[in-house]
């Protein structure tokens, strides 16, 4: 029987032990005790920060106008890639006046949920032309700030031969491709750009997976690349330290970062292989809707962020494109002005 | 009697509680208060709209632990069932939106039809086994690969339908989607689906298949002891080649509920975690029909509440950290039960062995008896 009291003990023990530490004080739930109650809840629907590109610059974009507006934050982040319906649901629930939805995941929940007479939705990140009723939906014009990322890639290459890569082979990621290939032919027509996509269509280890990232830029610079272009969310961690790493005194790398300026977030030691980044400008498009929400002016339908009202760009920081700053402005004029149409992959 | 009750409930009691605990270690060390996560996630659960996503959410996590289950039992560890449901899943999101027939023809022959593209996928790694001896736990994981490339060729180029960011299939309208069985009309998505009926006949099914036939008994025999198996007339080869098609075809089943109840098209929304926490539902379930449904409805409970805990600034990571160690105390779990199990039994045998000696009176006592074993196995099953 001494088996069995030894079972009875165990269970006992992590009982007892349970219940003890349950009982520690420490962070207890709590809803922003510093926002008024009264005011208005915004409710930003996300996945995980730690990427240093898309969810990272929308959580910039949040914290931002906590800073600045009187609104009770919402803070809905989730790692799974199932529950968008239930994050809206619970942002509904909690009464929300405003529910951002960050990634086009988002479109079909907030097409699937007509019943929210209380509460406003914003869908970021979604396909240009999309009509949802009742939603503000924006877009942006990746294929655009590509394109002059691709310009200043092909003007910076010595070796007139360039790289791409692409966490997962989707659409979404393709259409950087296409812009920066565009970008980089209208500079120089014999220009070779290699691309590879870390995961394929639906698996999206691509997005995280720096080793890969290191990898794929380890082989394109070996193989002749001299400039590589990082559309890869997290795993292009991976491709900027490759960048210094494969960098001699006789040659150097070059690595171009996506959606946040790159140049702000990596090491110093890295820094200096910073060509520029395509600057998707989703915290602006959080902070804008959150703040025509609390003045009344938010308008249901399409928003596009695109060149022409600086939605998307290309960083300068580092001042390596200073020799270019001409032929990147008329590119960027030609493009805003219609002249230079840019493909899409969408 | 009440002895093996208690043995069976005590496995999974103390595997969620051993699983608590972990948890309540991570949120105080992670300077949390867990009881207040607790509290927090238990009052969000219990509203009836989580309740109804819970119901929904742990039939695919049912469907998952039955199929791990029904090549468990033949001692198969079908760790391909990934893989198979996303390949079945393609295939019925296919089917459902193109076949030109009502849905009371349509529903059935699409879930035919995952049926036996999971059976087909889970075919490889059985006739590998069988004929070439390649343990099928490599093979089924080789085949997620294979499947997820599959799949990316498939979509990306043969059932792409409409453009944009979102790659997906032909949208499957009211005649191929899974009707809904009750809705509770009580705000934004509180109807129970479909699936619920067809969770509960695969394991009525699984249950009869298993228990109740000479099928199952010889599964189990041959699990045991494939050589006796042998000698009796059982066809080994045979039986694993069932039990990993049997497997498959109910995986094909998990990433339904998702294509015609949710996103109504096969694209990147459909969930990729089900094996694993289905899986974890088998295990706290013991692999028996119906502690499979309590272990799916506690997996599927917890991921829901765990969604509000990013709402109060706490960690939503609690519902993943709860799920691991849910996997791993639940072999900790019974593996202490079924010592505890066998210990006692070899007490109670030694002591009647010894009262009925002191009875006999000085005659040498017999050899004890060997610790039971029917009970140890009993407790395996």
């Amino acid at each position: 029987m001494s088996l069995k009291r030894n079972l009875l003990a165990i269970g006992g023990l992590a009982l007892a032990s349970t219940l003890a530490l349950t009982g520690c004080a420490g962070k207890t739930a709590t809803t922003q005790p510093s926002a008024d109650p009264d005011t208005p809840k915004v409710a930003m629907l996300y996945g995980t920060t730690g990427d240093f590109s898309f969810m990272d610059s929308a959580y910039k974009g949040f914290t931002d106008a906590q800073a600045t507006m009187a609104f009770t934050p919402l803070d809905f982040s989730s790692p799974n890639t199932d529950d968008y319906q239930d994050r809206l649901d619970l942002a509904i629930a909690q009464g929300a006046g405003l529910a951002i939805g960050i990634g086009f995941q988002y479109a079909t929940p907030m097409t699937q949920t007509t019943d929210h007479p209380n509460t406003q939705f914003v869908a970021v990140d979604i396909d240009k032309g999309t009509v949802i009723p009742n939603v503000t939906t924006i877009s942006f014009a990746a294929e655009q700030s590509s394109y002059l990322v691709g310009v200043a890639a092909a003007l910076t290459s010595k070796s007139g031969h360039i790289g791409f890569v692409g966490g997962v082979d989707q659409p979404s990621i393709q259409n950087f491709f296409v812009g920066y290939e565009a970008g980089a032919k209208s500079v120089n027509p014999a220009i070779v750009v290699d691309k590879t996509y870390l995961s394929p269509l639906g698996d999206f280890t691509g997005f995280s997976d720096p080793t890969k990232g290191k990898e794929a830029a380890a082989s394109m610079y070996a193989g002749g690349a001299d400039v590589i272009y990082a559309a890869a969310g997290g795993s292009g961690q991976g491709v900027y330290e490759q960048a210094a790493a494969s960098s001699t005194s006789s040659q150097k790398n070059w690595a171009i970062g996506v959606d946040g300026d790159v140049y702000n977030q990596v090491d110093a030691t890295i820094k200096p292989y910073i060509l520029t980044s395509a600057i998707k400008n989703v915290n602006v498009a959080v902070e804008d809707s959150i703040k025509s929400f609390l003045d009344g002016s938010l308008a249901t339908g399409e928003q596009d962020f695109t060149l022409a009202n600086d939605g998307v760009g290309y960083s300068t920081t580092g001042g390596f494109l200073d020799a270019y700053s001409a032929q990147l402005e008329k590119a960027k004029a030609d493009i805003v002005s219609g002249a230079i149409t840019v493909p899409t992959a969408l | 009697m009440i002895r093996r009750v208690v043995v069976t409930l005590a496995g999974p009691v103390v595997s969620v509680l051993l699983a608590l605990l972990v948890t309540t270690l991570f949120l105080t060390f992670g300077g949390y208060s867990a009881s207040s996560a607790y509290e927090t996630m238990w009052n969000y659960g219990i509203e009836p709209a989580s309740l109804v996503s819970t119901v929904n959410n742990a039939v695919p996590l049912y469907l998952a632990g039955v199929a791990a289950a029904f090549a468990l039992r033949m001692g198969l560890f079908n760790i391909g069932v990934d893989g198979q449901y996303r390949v079945a899943a393609l295939a019925g999101a296919v089917v459902a939106a193109q076949l030109p027939l009502p849905l009371y023809l349509r529903l059935p022959i699409t879930l035919l039809v995952c049926c036996l593209v999971g059976a087909l996928w889970a075919l490889v790694p059985a006739l590998l086994k069988v004929y070439r001896g390649v343990s099928e736990v490599i093979t089924s994981i080789l085949m997620n690969a294979i499947a997820t490339t599959v799949v990316a060729i498939l979509l990306a180029h043969v059932f792409r339908d409409g453009g944009g960011q979102n790659t997906g299939t032909a949208i499957i309208d009211e005649s191929g989607a899974m009707p809904v069985l009750i809705d509770l009309g009580i705000g934004n998505r509180t109807s129970v689906s479909g699936f619920l009926v067809v969770a509960i006949v695969v394991g009525i099914l699984f249950y009869l298949l298993q228990y109740r036939t000479v099928f199952g008994f010889t599964l189990q025999v041959a699990a045991r002891s494939p050589e006796a198996a042998e000698s009796a007339g059982i066809k080994v080869n045979r039986r694993i080649i069932w039990a990993m098609l049997g497997s498959g075809a109910i995986a094909g089943l998990i990433g339904m509920p998702h294509v015609l109840g949710v996103a109504f098209r096969f694209d990147g929304t459909l969930p990729t975690d089900l094996m694993f926490t289905g899986l974890a539902a088998a295990l706290l379930g013991r692999s028996h029909p119906i502690g499979m449904a309590f272990g799916a409805l506690v997996l599927a409970f917890v991921e829901r509440s765990s969604q509000v805990l990013g709402l109060v600034h706490l960690p939503t990571e609690v519902g993943s950290v709860f799920m691991a160690v849910i996997l791993l105390s639940s072999a900790v779990g019974y593996w202490l039960t079924e010592r505890a199990d066998q210990r006692i039994a070899l007490m109670n045998a030694l002591r009647k062995r010894r009262r009925s000696a002191g009875a006999a009176g000085g005659t040498p006592p017999a050899p004890p008896a060997p610790p039971s074993a029917t009970t140890g196995m009993e407790a395996a099953r």
